[in-house]
């Protein structure tokens, strides 16, 4: 608790016991995870993959990506929580000393498992995941909340995951990637090195988005560094420090867009999806450009019926600007690009083209809405100063976005006074504070949160004061 | 005196881009010339001025009408400027000759 307030880390991390893990892995599949030190004597996950080029389980891959463009992290262990991740007991010490009451806790290792190209060996991986997390976080006052993961790469397993981690081993949520790498067209042997991706909107992923709308869950989409997925600008760095910079927020931005622009909160109204570990703060000004470009180019575009400059305007400015001695030559030449560019033969208004009406199922929908009916939730880190000012530049709704994460047990979070720093960016009032310490979370992870709170807390008030 | 000078060119650059048809700006040369033969003939029978005038009037509202189908230009700038612009834009291209040497 914060002054009284509750606190939850909606985006809290176990780090993989690797000698646990295996044992919750099917035999078949055993050999095939390890560990292995990499040139630079850092350790990584050793995955025995699917290759597209032999056909067999020969390819060898380390995660995350130690080398080249969009490279995964080196040296990432937090001294303060790296023990604490792994093991609840110190977790538990650490969410006292700091007065964090619940965790909802991803995983670390889990974050490329929808990478893997071998589809059977991603399901065996999320399903040792989740069992592991699940008996890993039993008890404890029901503080440590394990969000389940599952493997985009088969989505009839994925969904069948979804509802047995909900209704068997007792999760509120799953994770999911934001989006499924792929071969580009343009050089399908070039995969992995050189790939697109399907964005969780994907109408290949639309079951995984129905199921948690009948689940009532909150889809956490969670990226990673060096994962294989499709990472924005930090695909096209070559240093950790600059991949890290952009990969979560573009990530999440990605996933965020397209889920807007694909209309999955169009089709699923009720759904409820938090975009986390990118960070808050440019929030405002991607849903402006949602918004700007919805309005200009969705909702008032006419395709058939384009702007023609006048050819005497024209013509005039022209003689204005470049006029003098040459005007008839100014006109004629003119006249022959009008000529050339507005022709009856390119008539806009007789190009009949569909994919001249980009989101065209969305022109009655301000993409803002879908904020305003609490459809979409971020997460910001303690030192984060974008929750300050979100609600100054989106209104109130600004208010209701950003949900707290110490990002507990990766390299980049914080422990000591990760509350209290998170508490005093500005001088919130304490209604917007407990939004931000808890309410947030609790509206983006609904009831199978708050039904399963600690006791300590379902006593408490809404709002204390 | 800038300003006037910046509005006259612009209604001067109006008059020209809006005058492109060629048979359109040979009856816009004829009107000036026209107009000129009508104040001469003040001094020998006010009857032909008053002709003069009715196809001052007539003739380049009929190019535009016709061959430019747009507006004349007096429809945008008060028609003191433009008599002003194409007296000057008729007298640069000679009345016409210079843009017919041009067309060859």
């Amino acid at each position: 608790m914060y002054q009284g307030l509750k606190v939850i880390d909606a985006d809290a991390h176990k780090l993989e016991n690797p000698l646990i893990l295996r044992d919750y892995l099917e035999p078949e599949y055993r050999d095939r995870l390890g560990l292995v030190i990499d040139s630079l004597g850092d350790q990584r996950a050793k995955v025995i993959d699917f290759n597209p080029a032999t056909g067999k389980n020969d390819f060898l891959r380390m995660f995350p990506q130690p080398q080249g463009l969009g490279k995964g992290g080196f040296r990432n262990l937090h001294p303060d929580t790296t023990l604490g991740a792994m093991f609840n007991k110190v977790r538990i010490e650490h969410m006292d000393q700091e007065g964090v009451d619940v965790h909802t806790i991803y995983g670390t290792l889990n974050l490329i498992f929808s990478s893997i190209l071998d589809k059977d060996f991603a399901v065996a991986l999320c399903k040792a995941y989740n069992n592991y997390m699940a008996d890993d976080c039993k008890g404890y006052d029901n503080r440590l909340k394990p969000i389940g993961v599952i493997p985009l790469q088969d989505v009839e397993e994925a969904v069948k995951e979804m509802y047995r981690c909900v209704n068997e081993l007792g999760m509120i949520s799953v994770a999911v990637a934001p989006n499924l790498p792929v071969p580009h067209p343009a050089a399908p042997d070039a995969f992995p090195e050189i790939r697109t991706c399907k964005a969780i909107s994907h109408p290949d992923f639309r079951p995984i988005l129905k199921a948690a709308v009948d689940l009532n869950i909150g889809l956490g989409i969670h990226g990673g560094p060096g994962s294989g997925m499709v990472g924005g600008i930090s695909d096209h760095m070559e240093t950790f420090v600059l991949t890290h910079i952009f990969v979560q927020r573009n990530q999440q931005q990605l996933a965020m867009a397209r889920m807007v622009f694909d209309g999955a909160f169009e089709e699923f109204p009720t759904l409820r999806v938090g975009f986390l570990e990118g960070g808050c703060g440019w929030v405002p000004d991607l849903a402006h450009a949602f918004h700007e470009h919805w309005e200009k180019r969705v909702r008032d575009f006419d395709p058939k019926n384009p702007y023609r400059p006048s050819l005497m305007e024209f013509t005039k400015l022209m003689i204005q600007e470049r006029g003098g001695q040459d005007n008839l030559n100014i006109i004629g030449k003119a006249k022959n690009m009008f000529d050339l560019l507005w022709n009856a033969k390119h008539d806009p208004a007789k190009i009949d083209d569909a994919t001249l009406y980009e989101h065209y199922n969305l022109r009655h929908r301000d993409p803002l809405e879908y904020f305003e009916r609490g459809q979409i939730f971020v997460s910001f880190e303690s030192d984060d100063p974008g929750p300050g000012y979100m609600h100054t530049a989106m209104g109130e709704v600004g208010k209701r976005l950003a949900c707290f994460s110490g990002d507990y047990g990766h390299w980049d979070g914080v422990l000591k006074g990760c509350v209290k720093d998170a508490a005093t960016v500005i001088d919130y009032d304490r209604e917007h504070l407990d939004l931000l310490l808890s309410g947030n979370a609790l509206a983006l992870y609904g009831d199978r949160l708050r039904n399963s709170l600690p006791d300590y807390l379902k006593q408490q008030t809404a709002t204390p004061v | 005196m800038d300003n006037f000078n910046t509005y006259f060119h612009e209604a001067k650059a109006h008059f020209i881009a809006s005058h492109q048809h060629p048979i359109n700006v040979m009856l816009h040369h004829l009107t000036v010339v026209i107009g000129i033969t009508g104040l001469f003939l003040l001094f020998y029978d006010w009857r032909l001025s008053a002709i003069c005038l009715f196809l001052t009037l007539t003739v380049p509202v009929s190019g535009h009408l016709i061959w430019e189908k747009n507006e004349p230009a007096f429809k945008k700038y008060p028609s003191g400027i433009m008599i002003l612009a194409s007296l000057s834009w008729s007298f640069e291209n000679w009345l016409g000759f210079r843009q017919l040497w041009q067309a060859k």
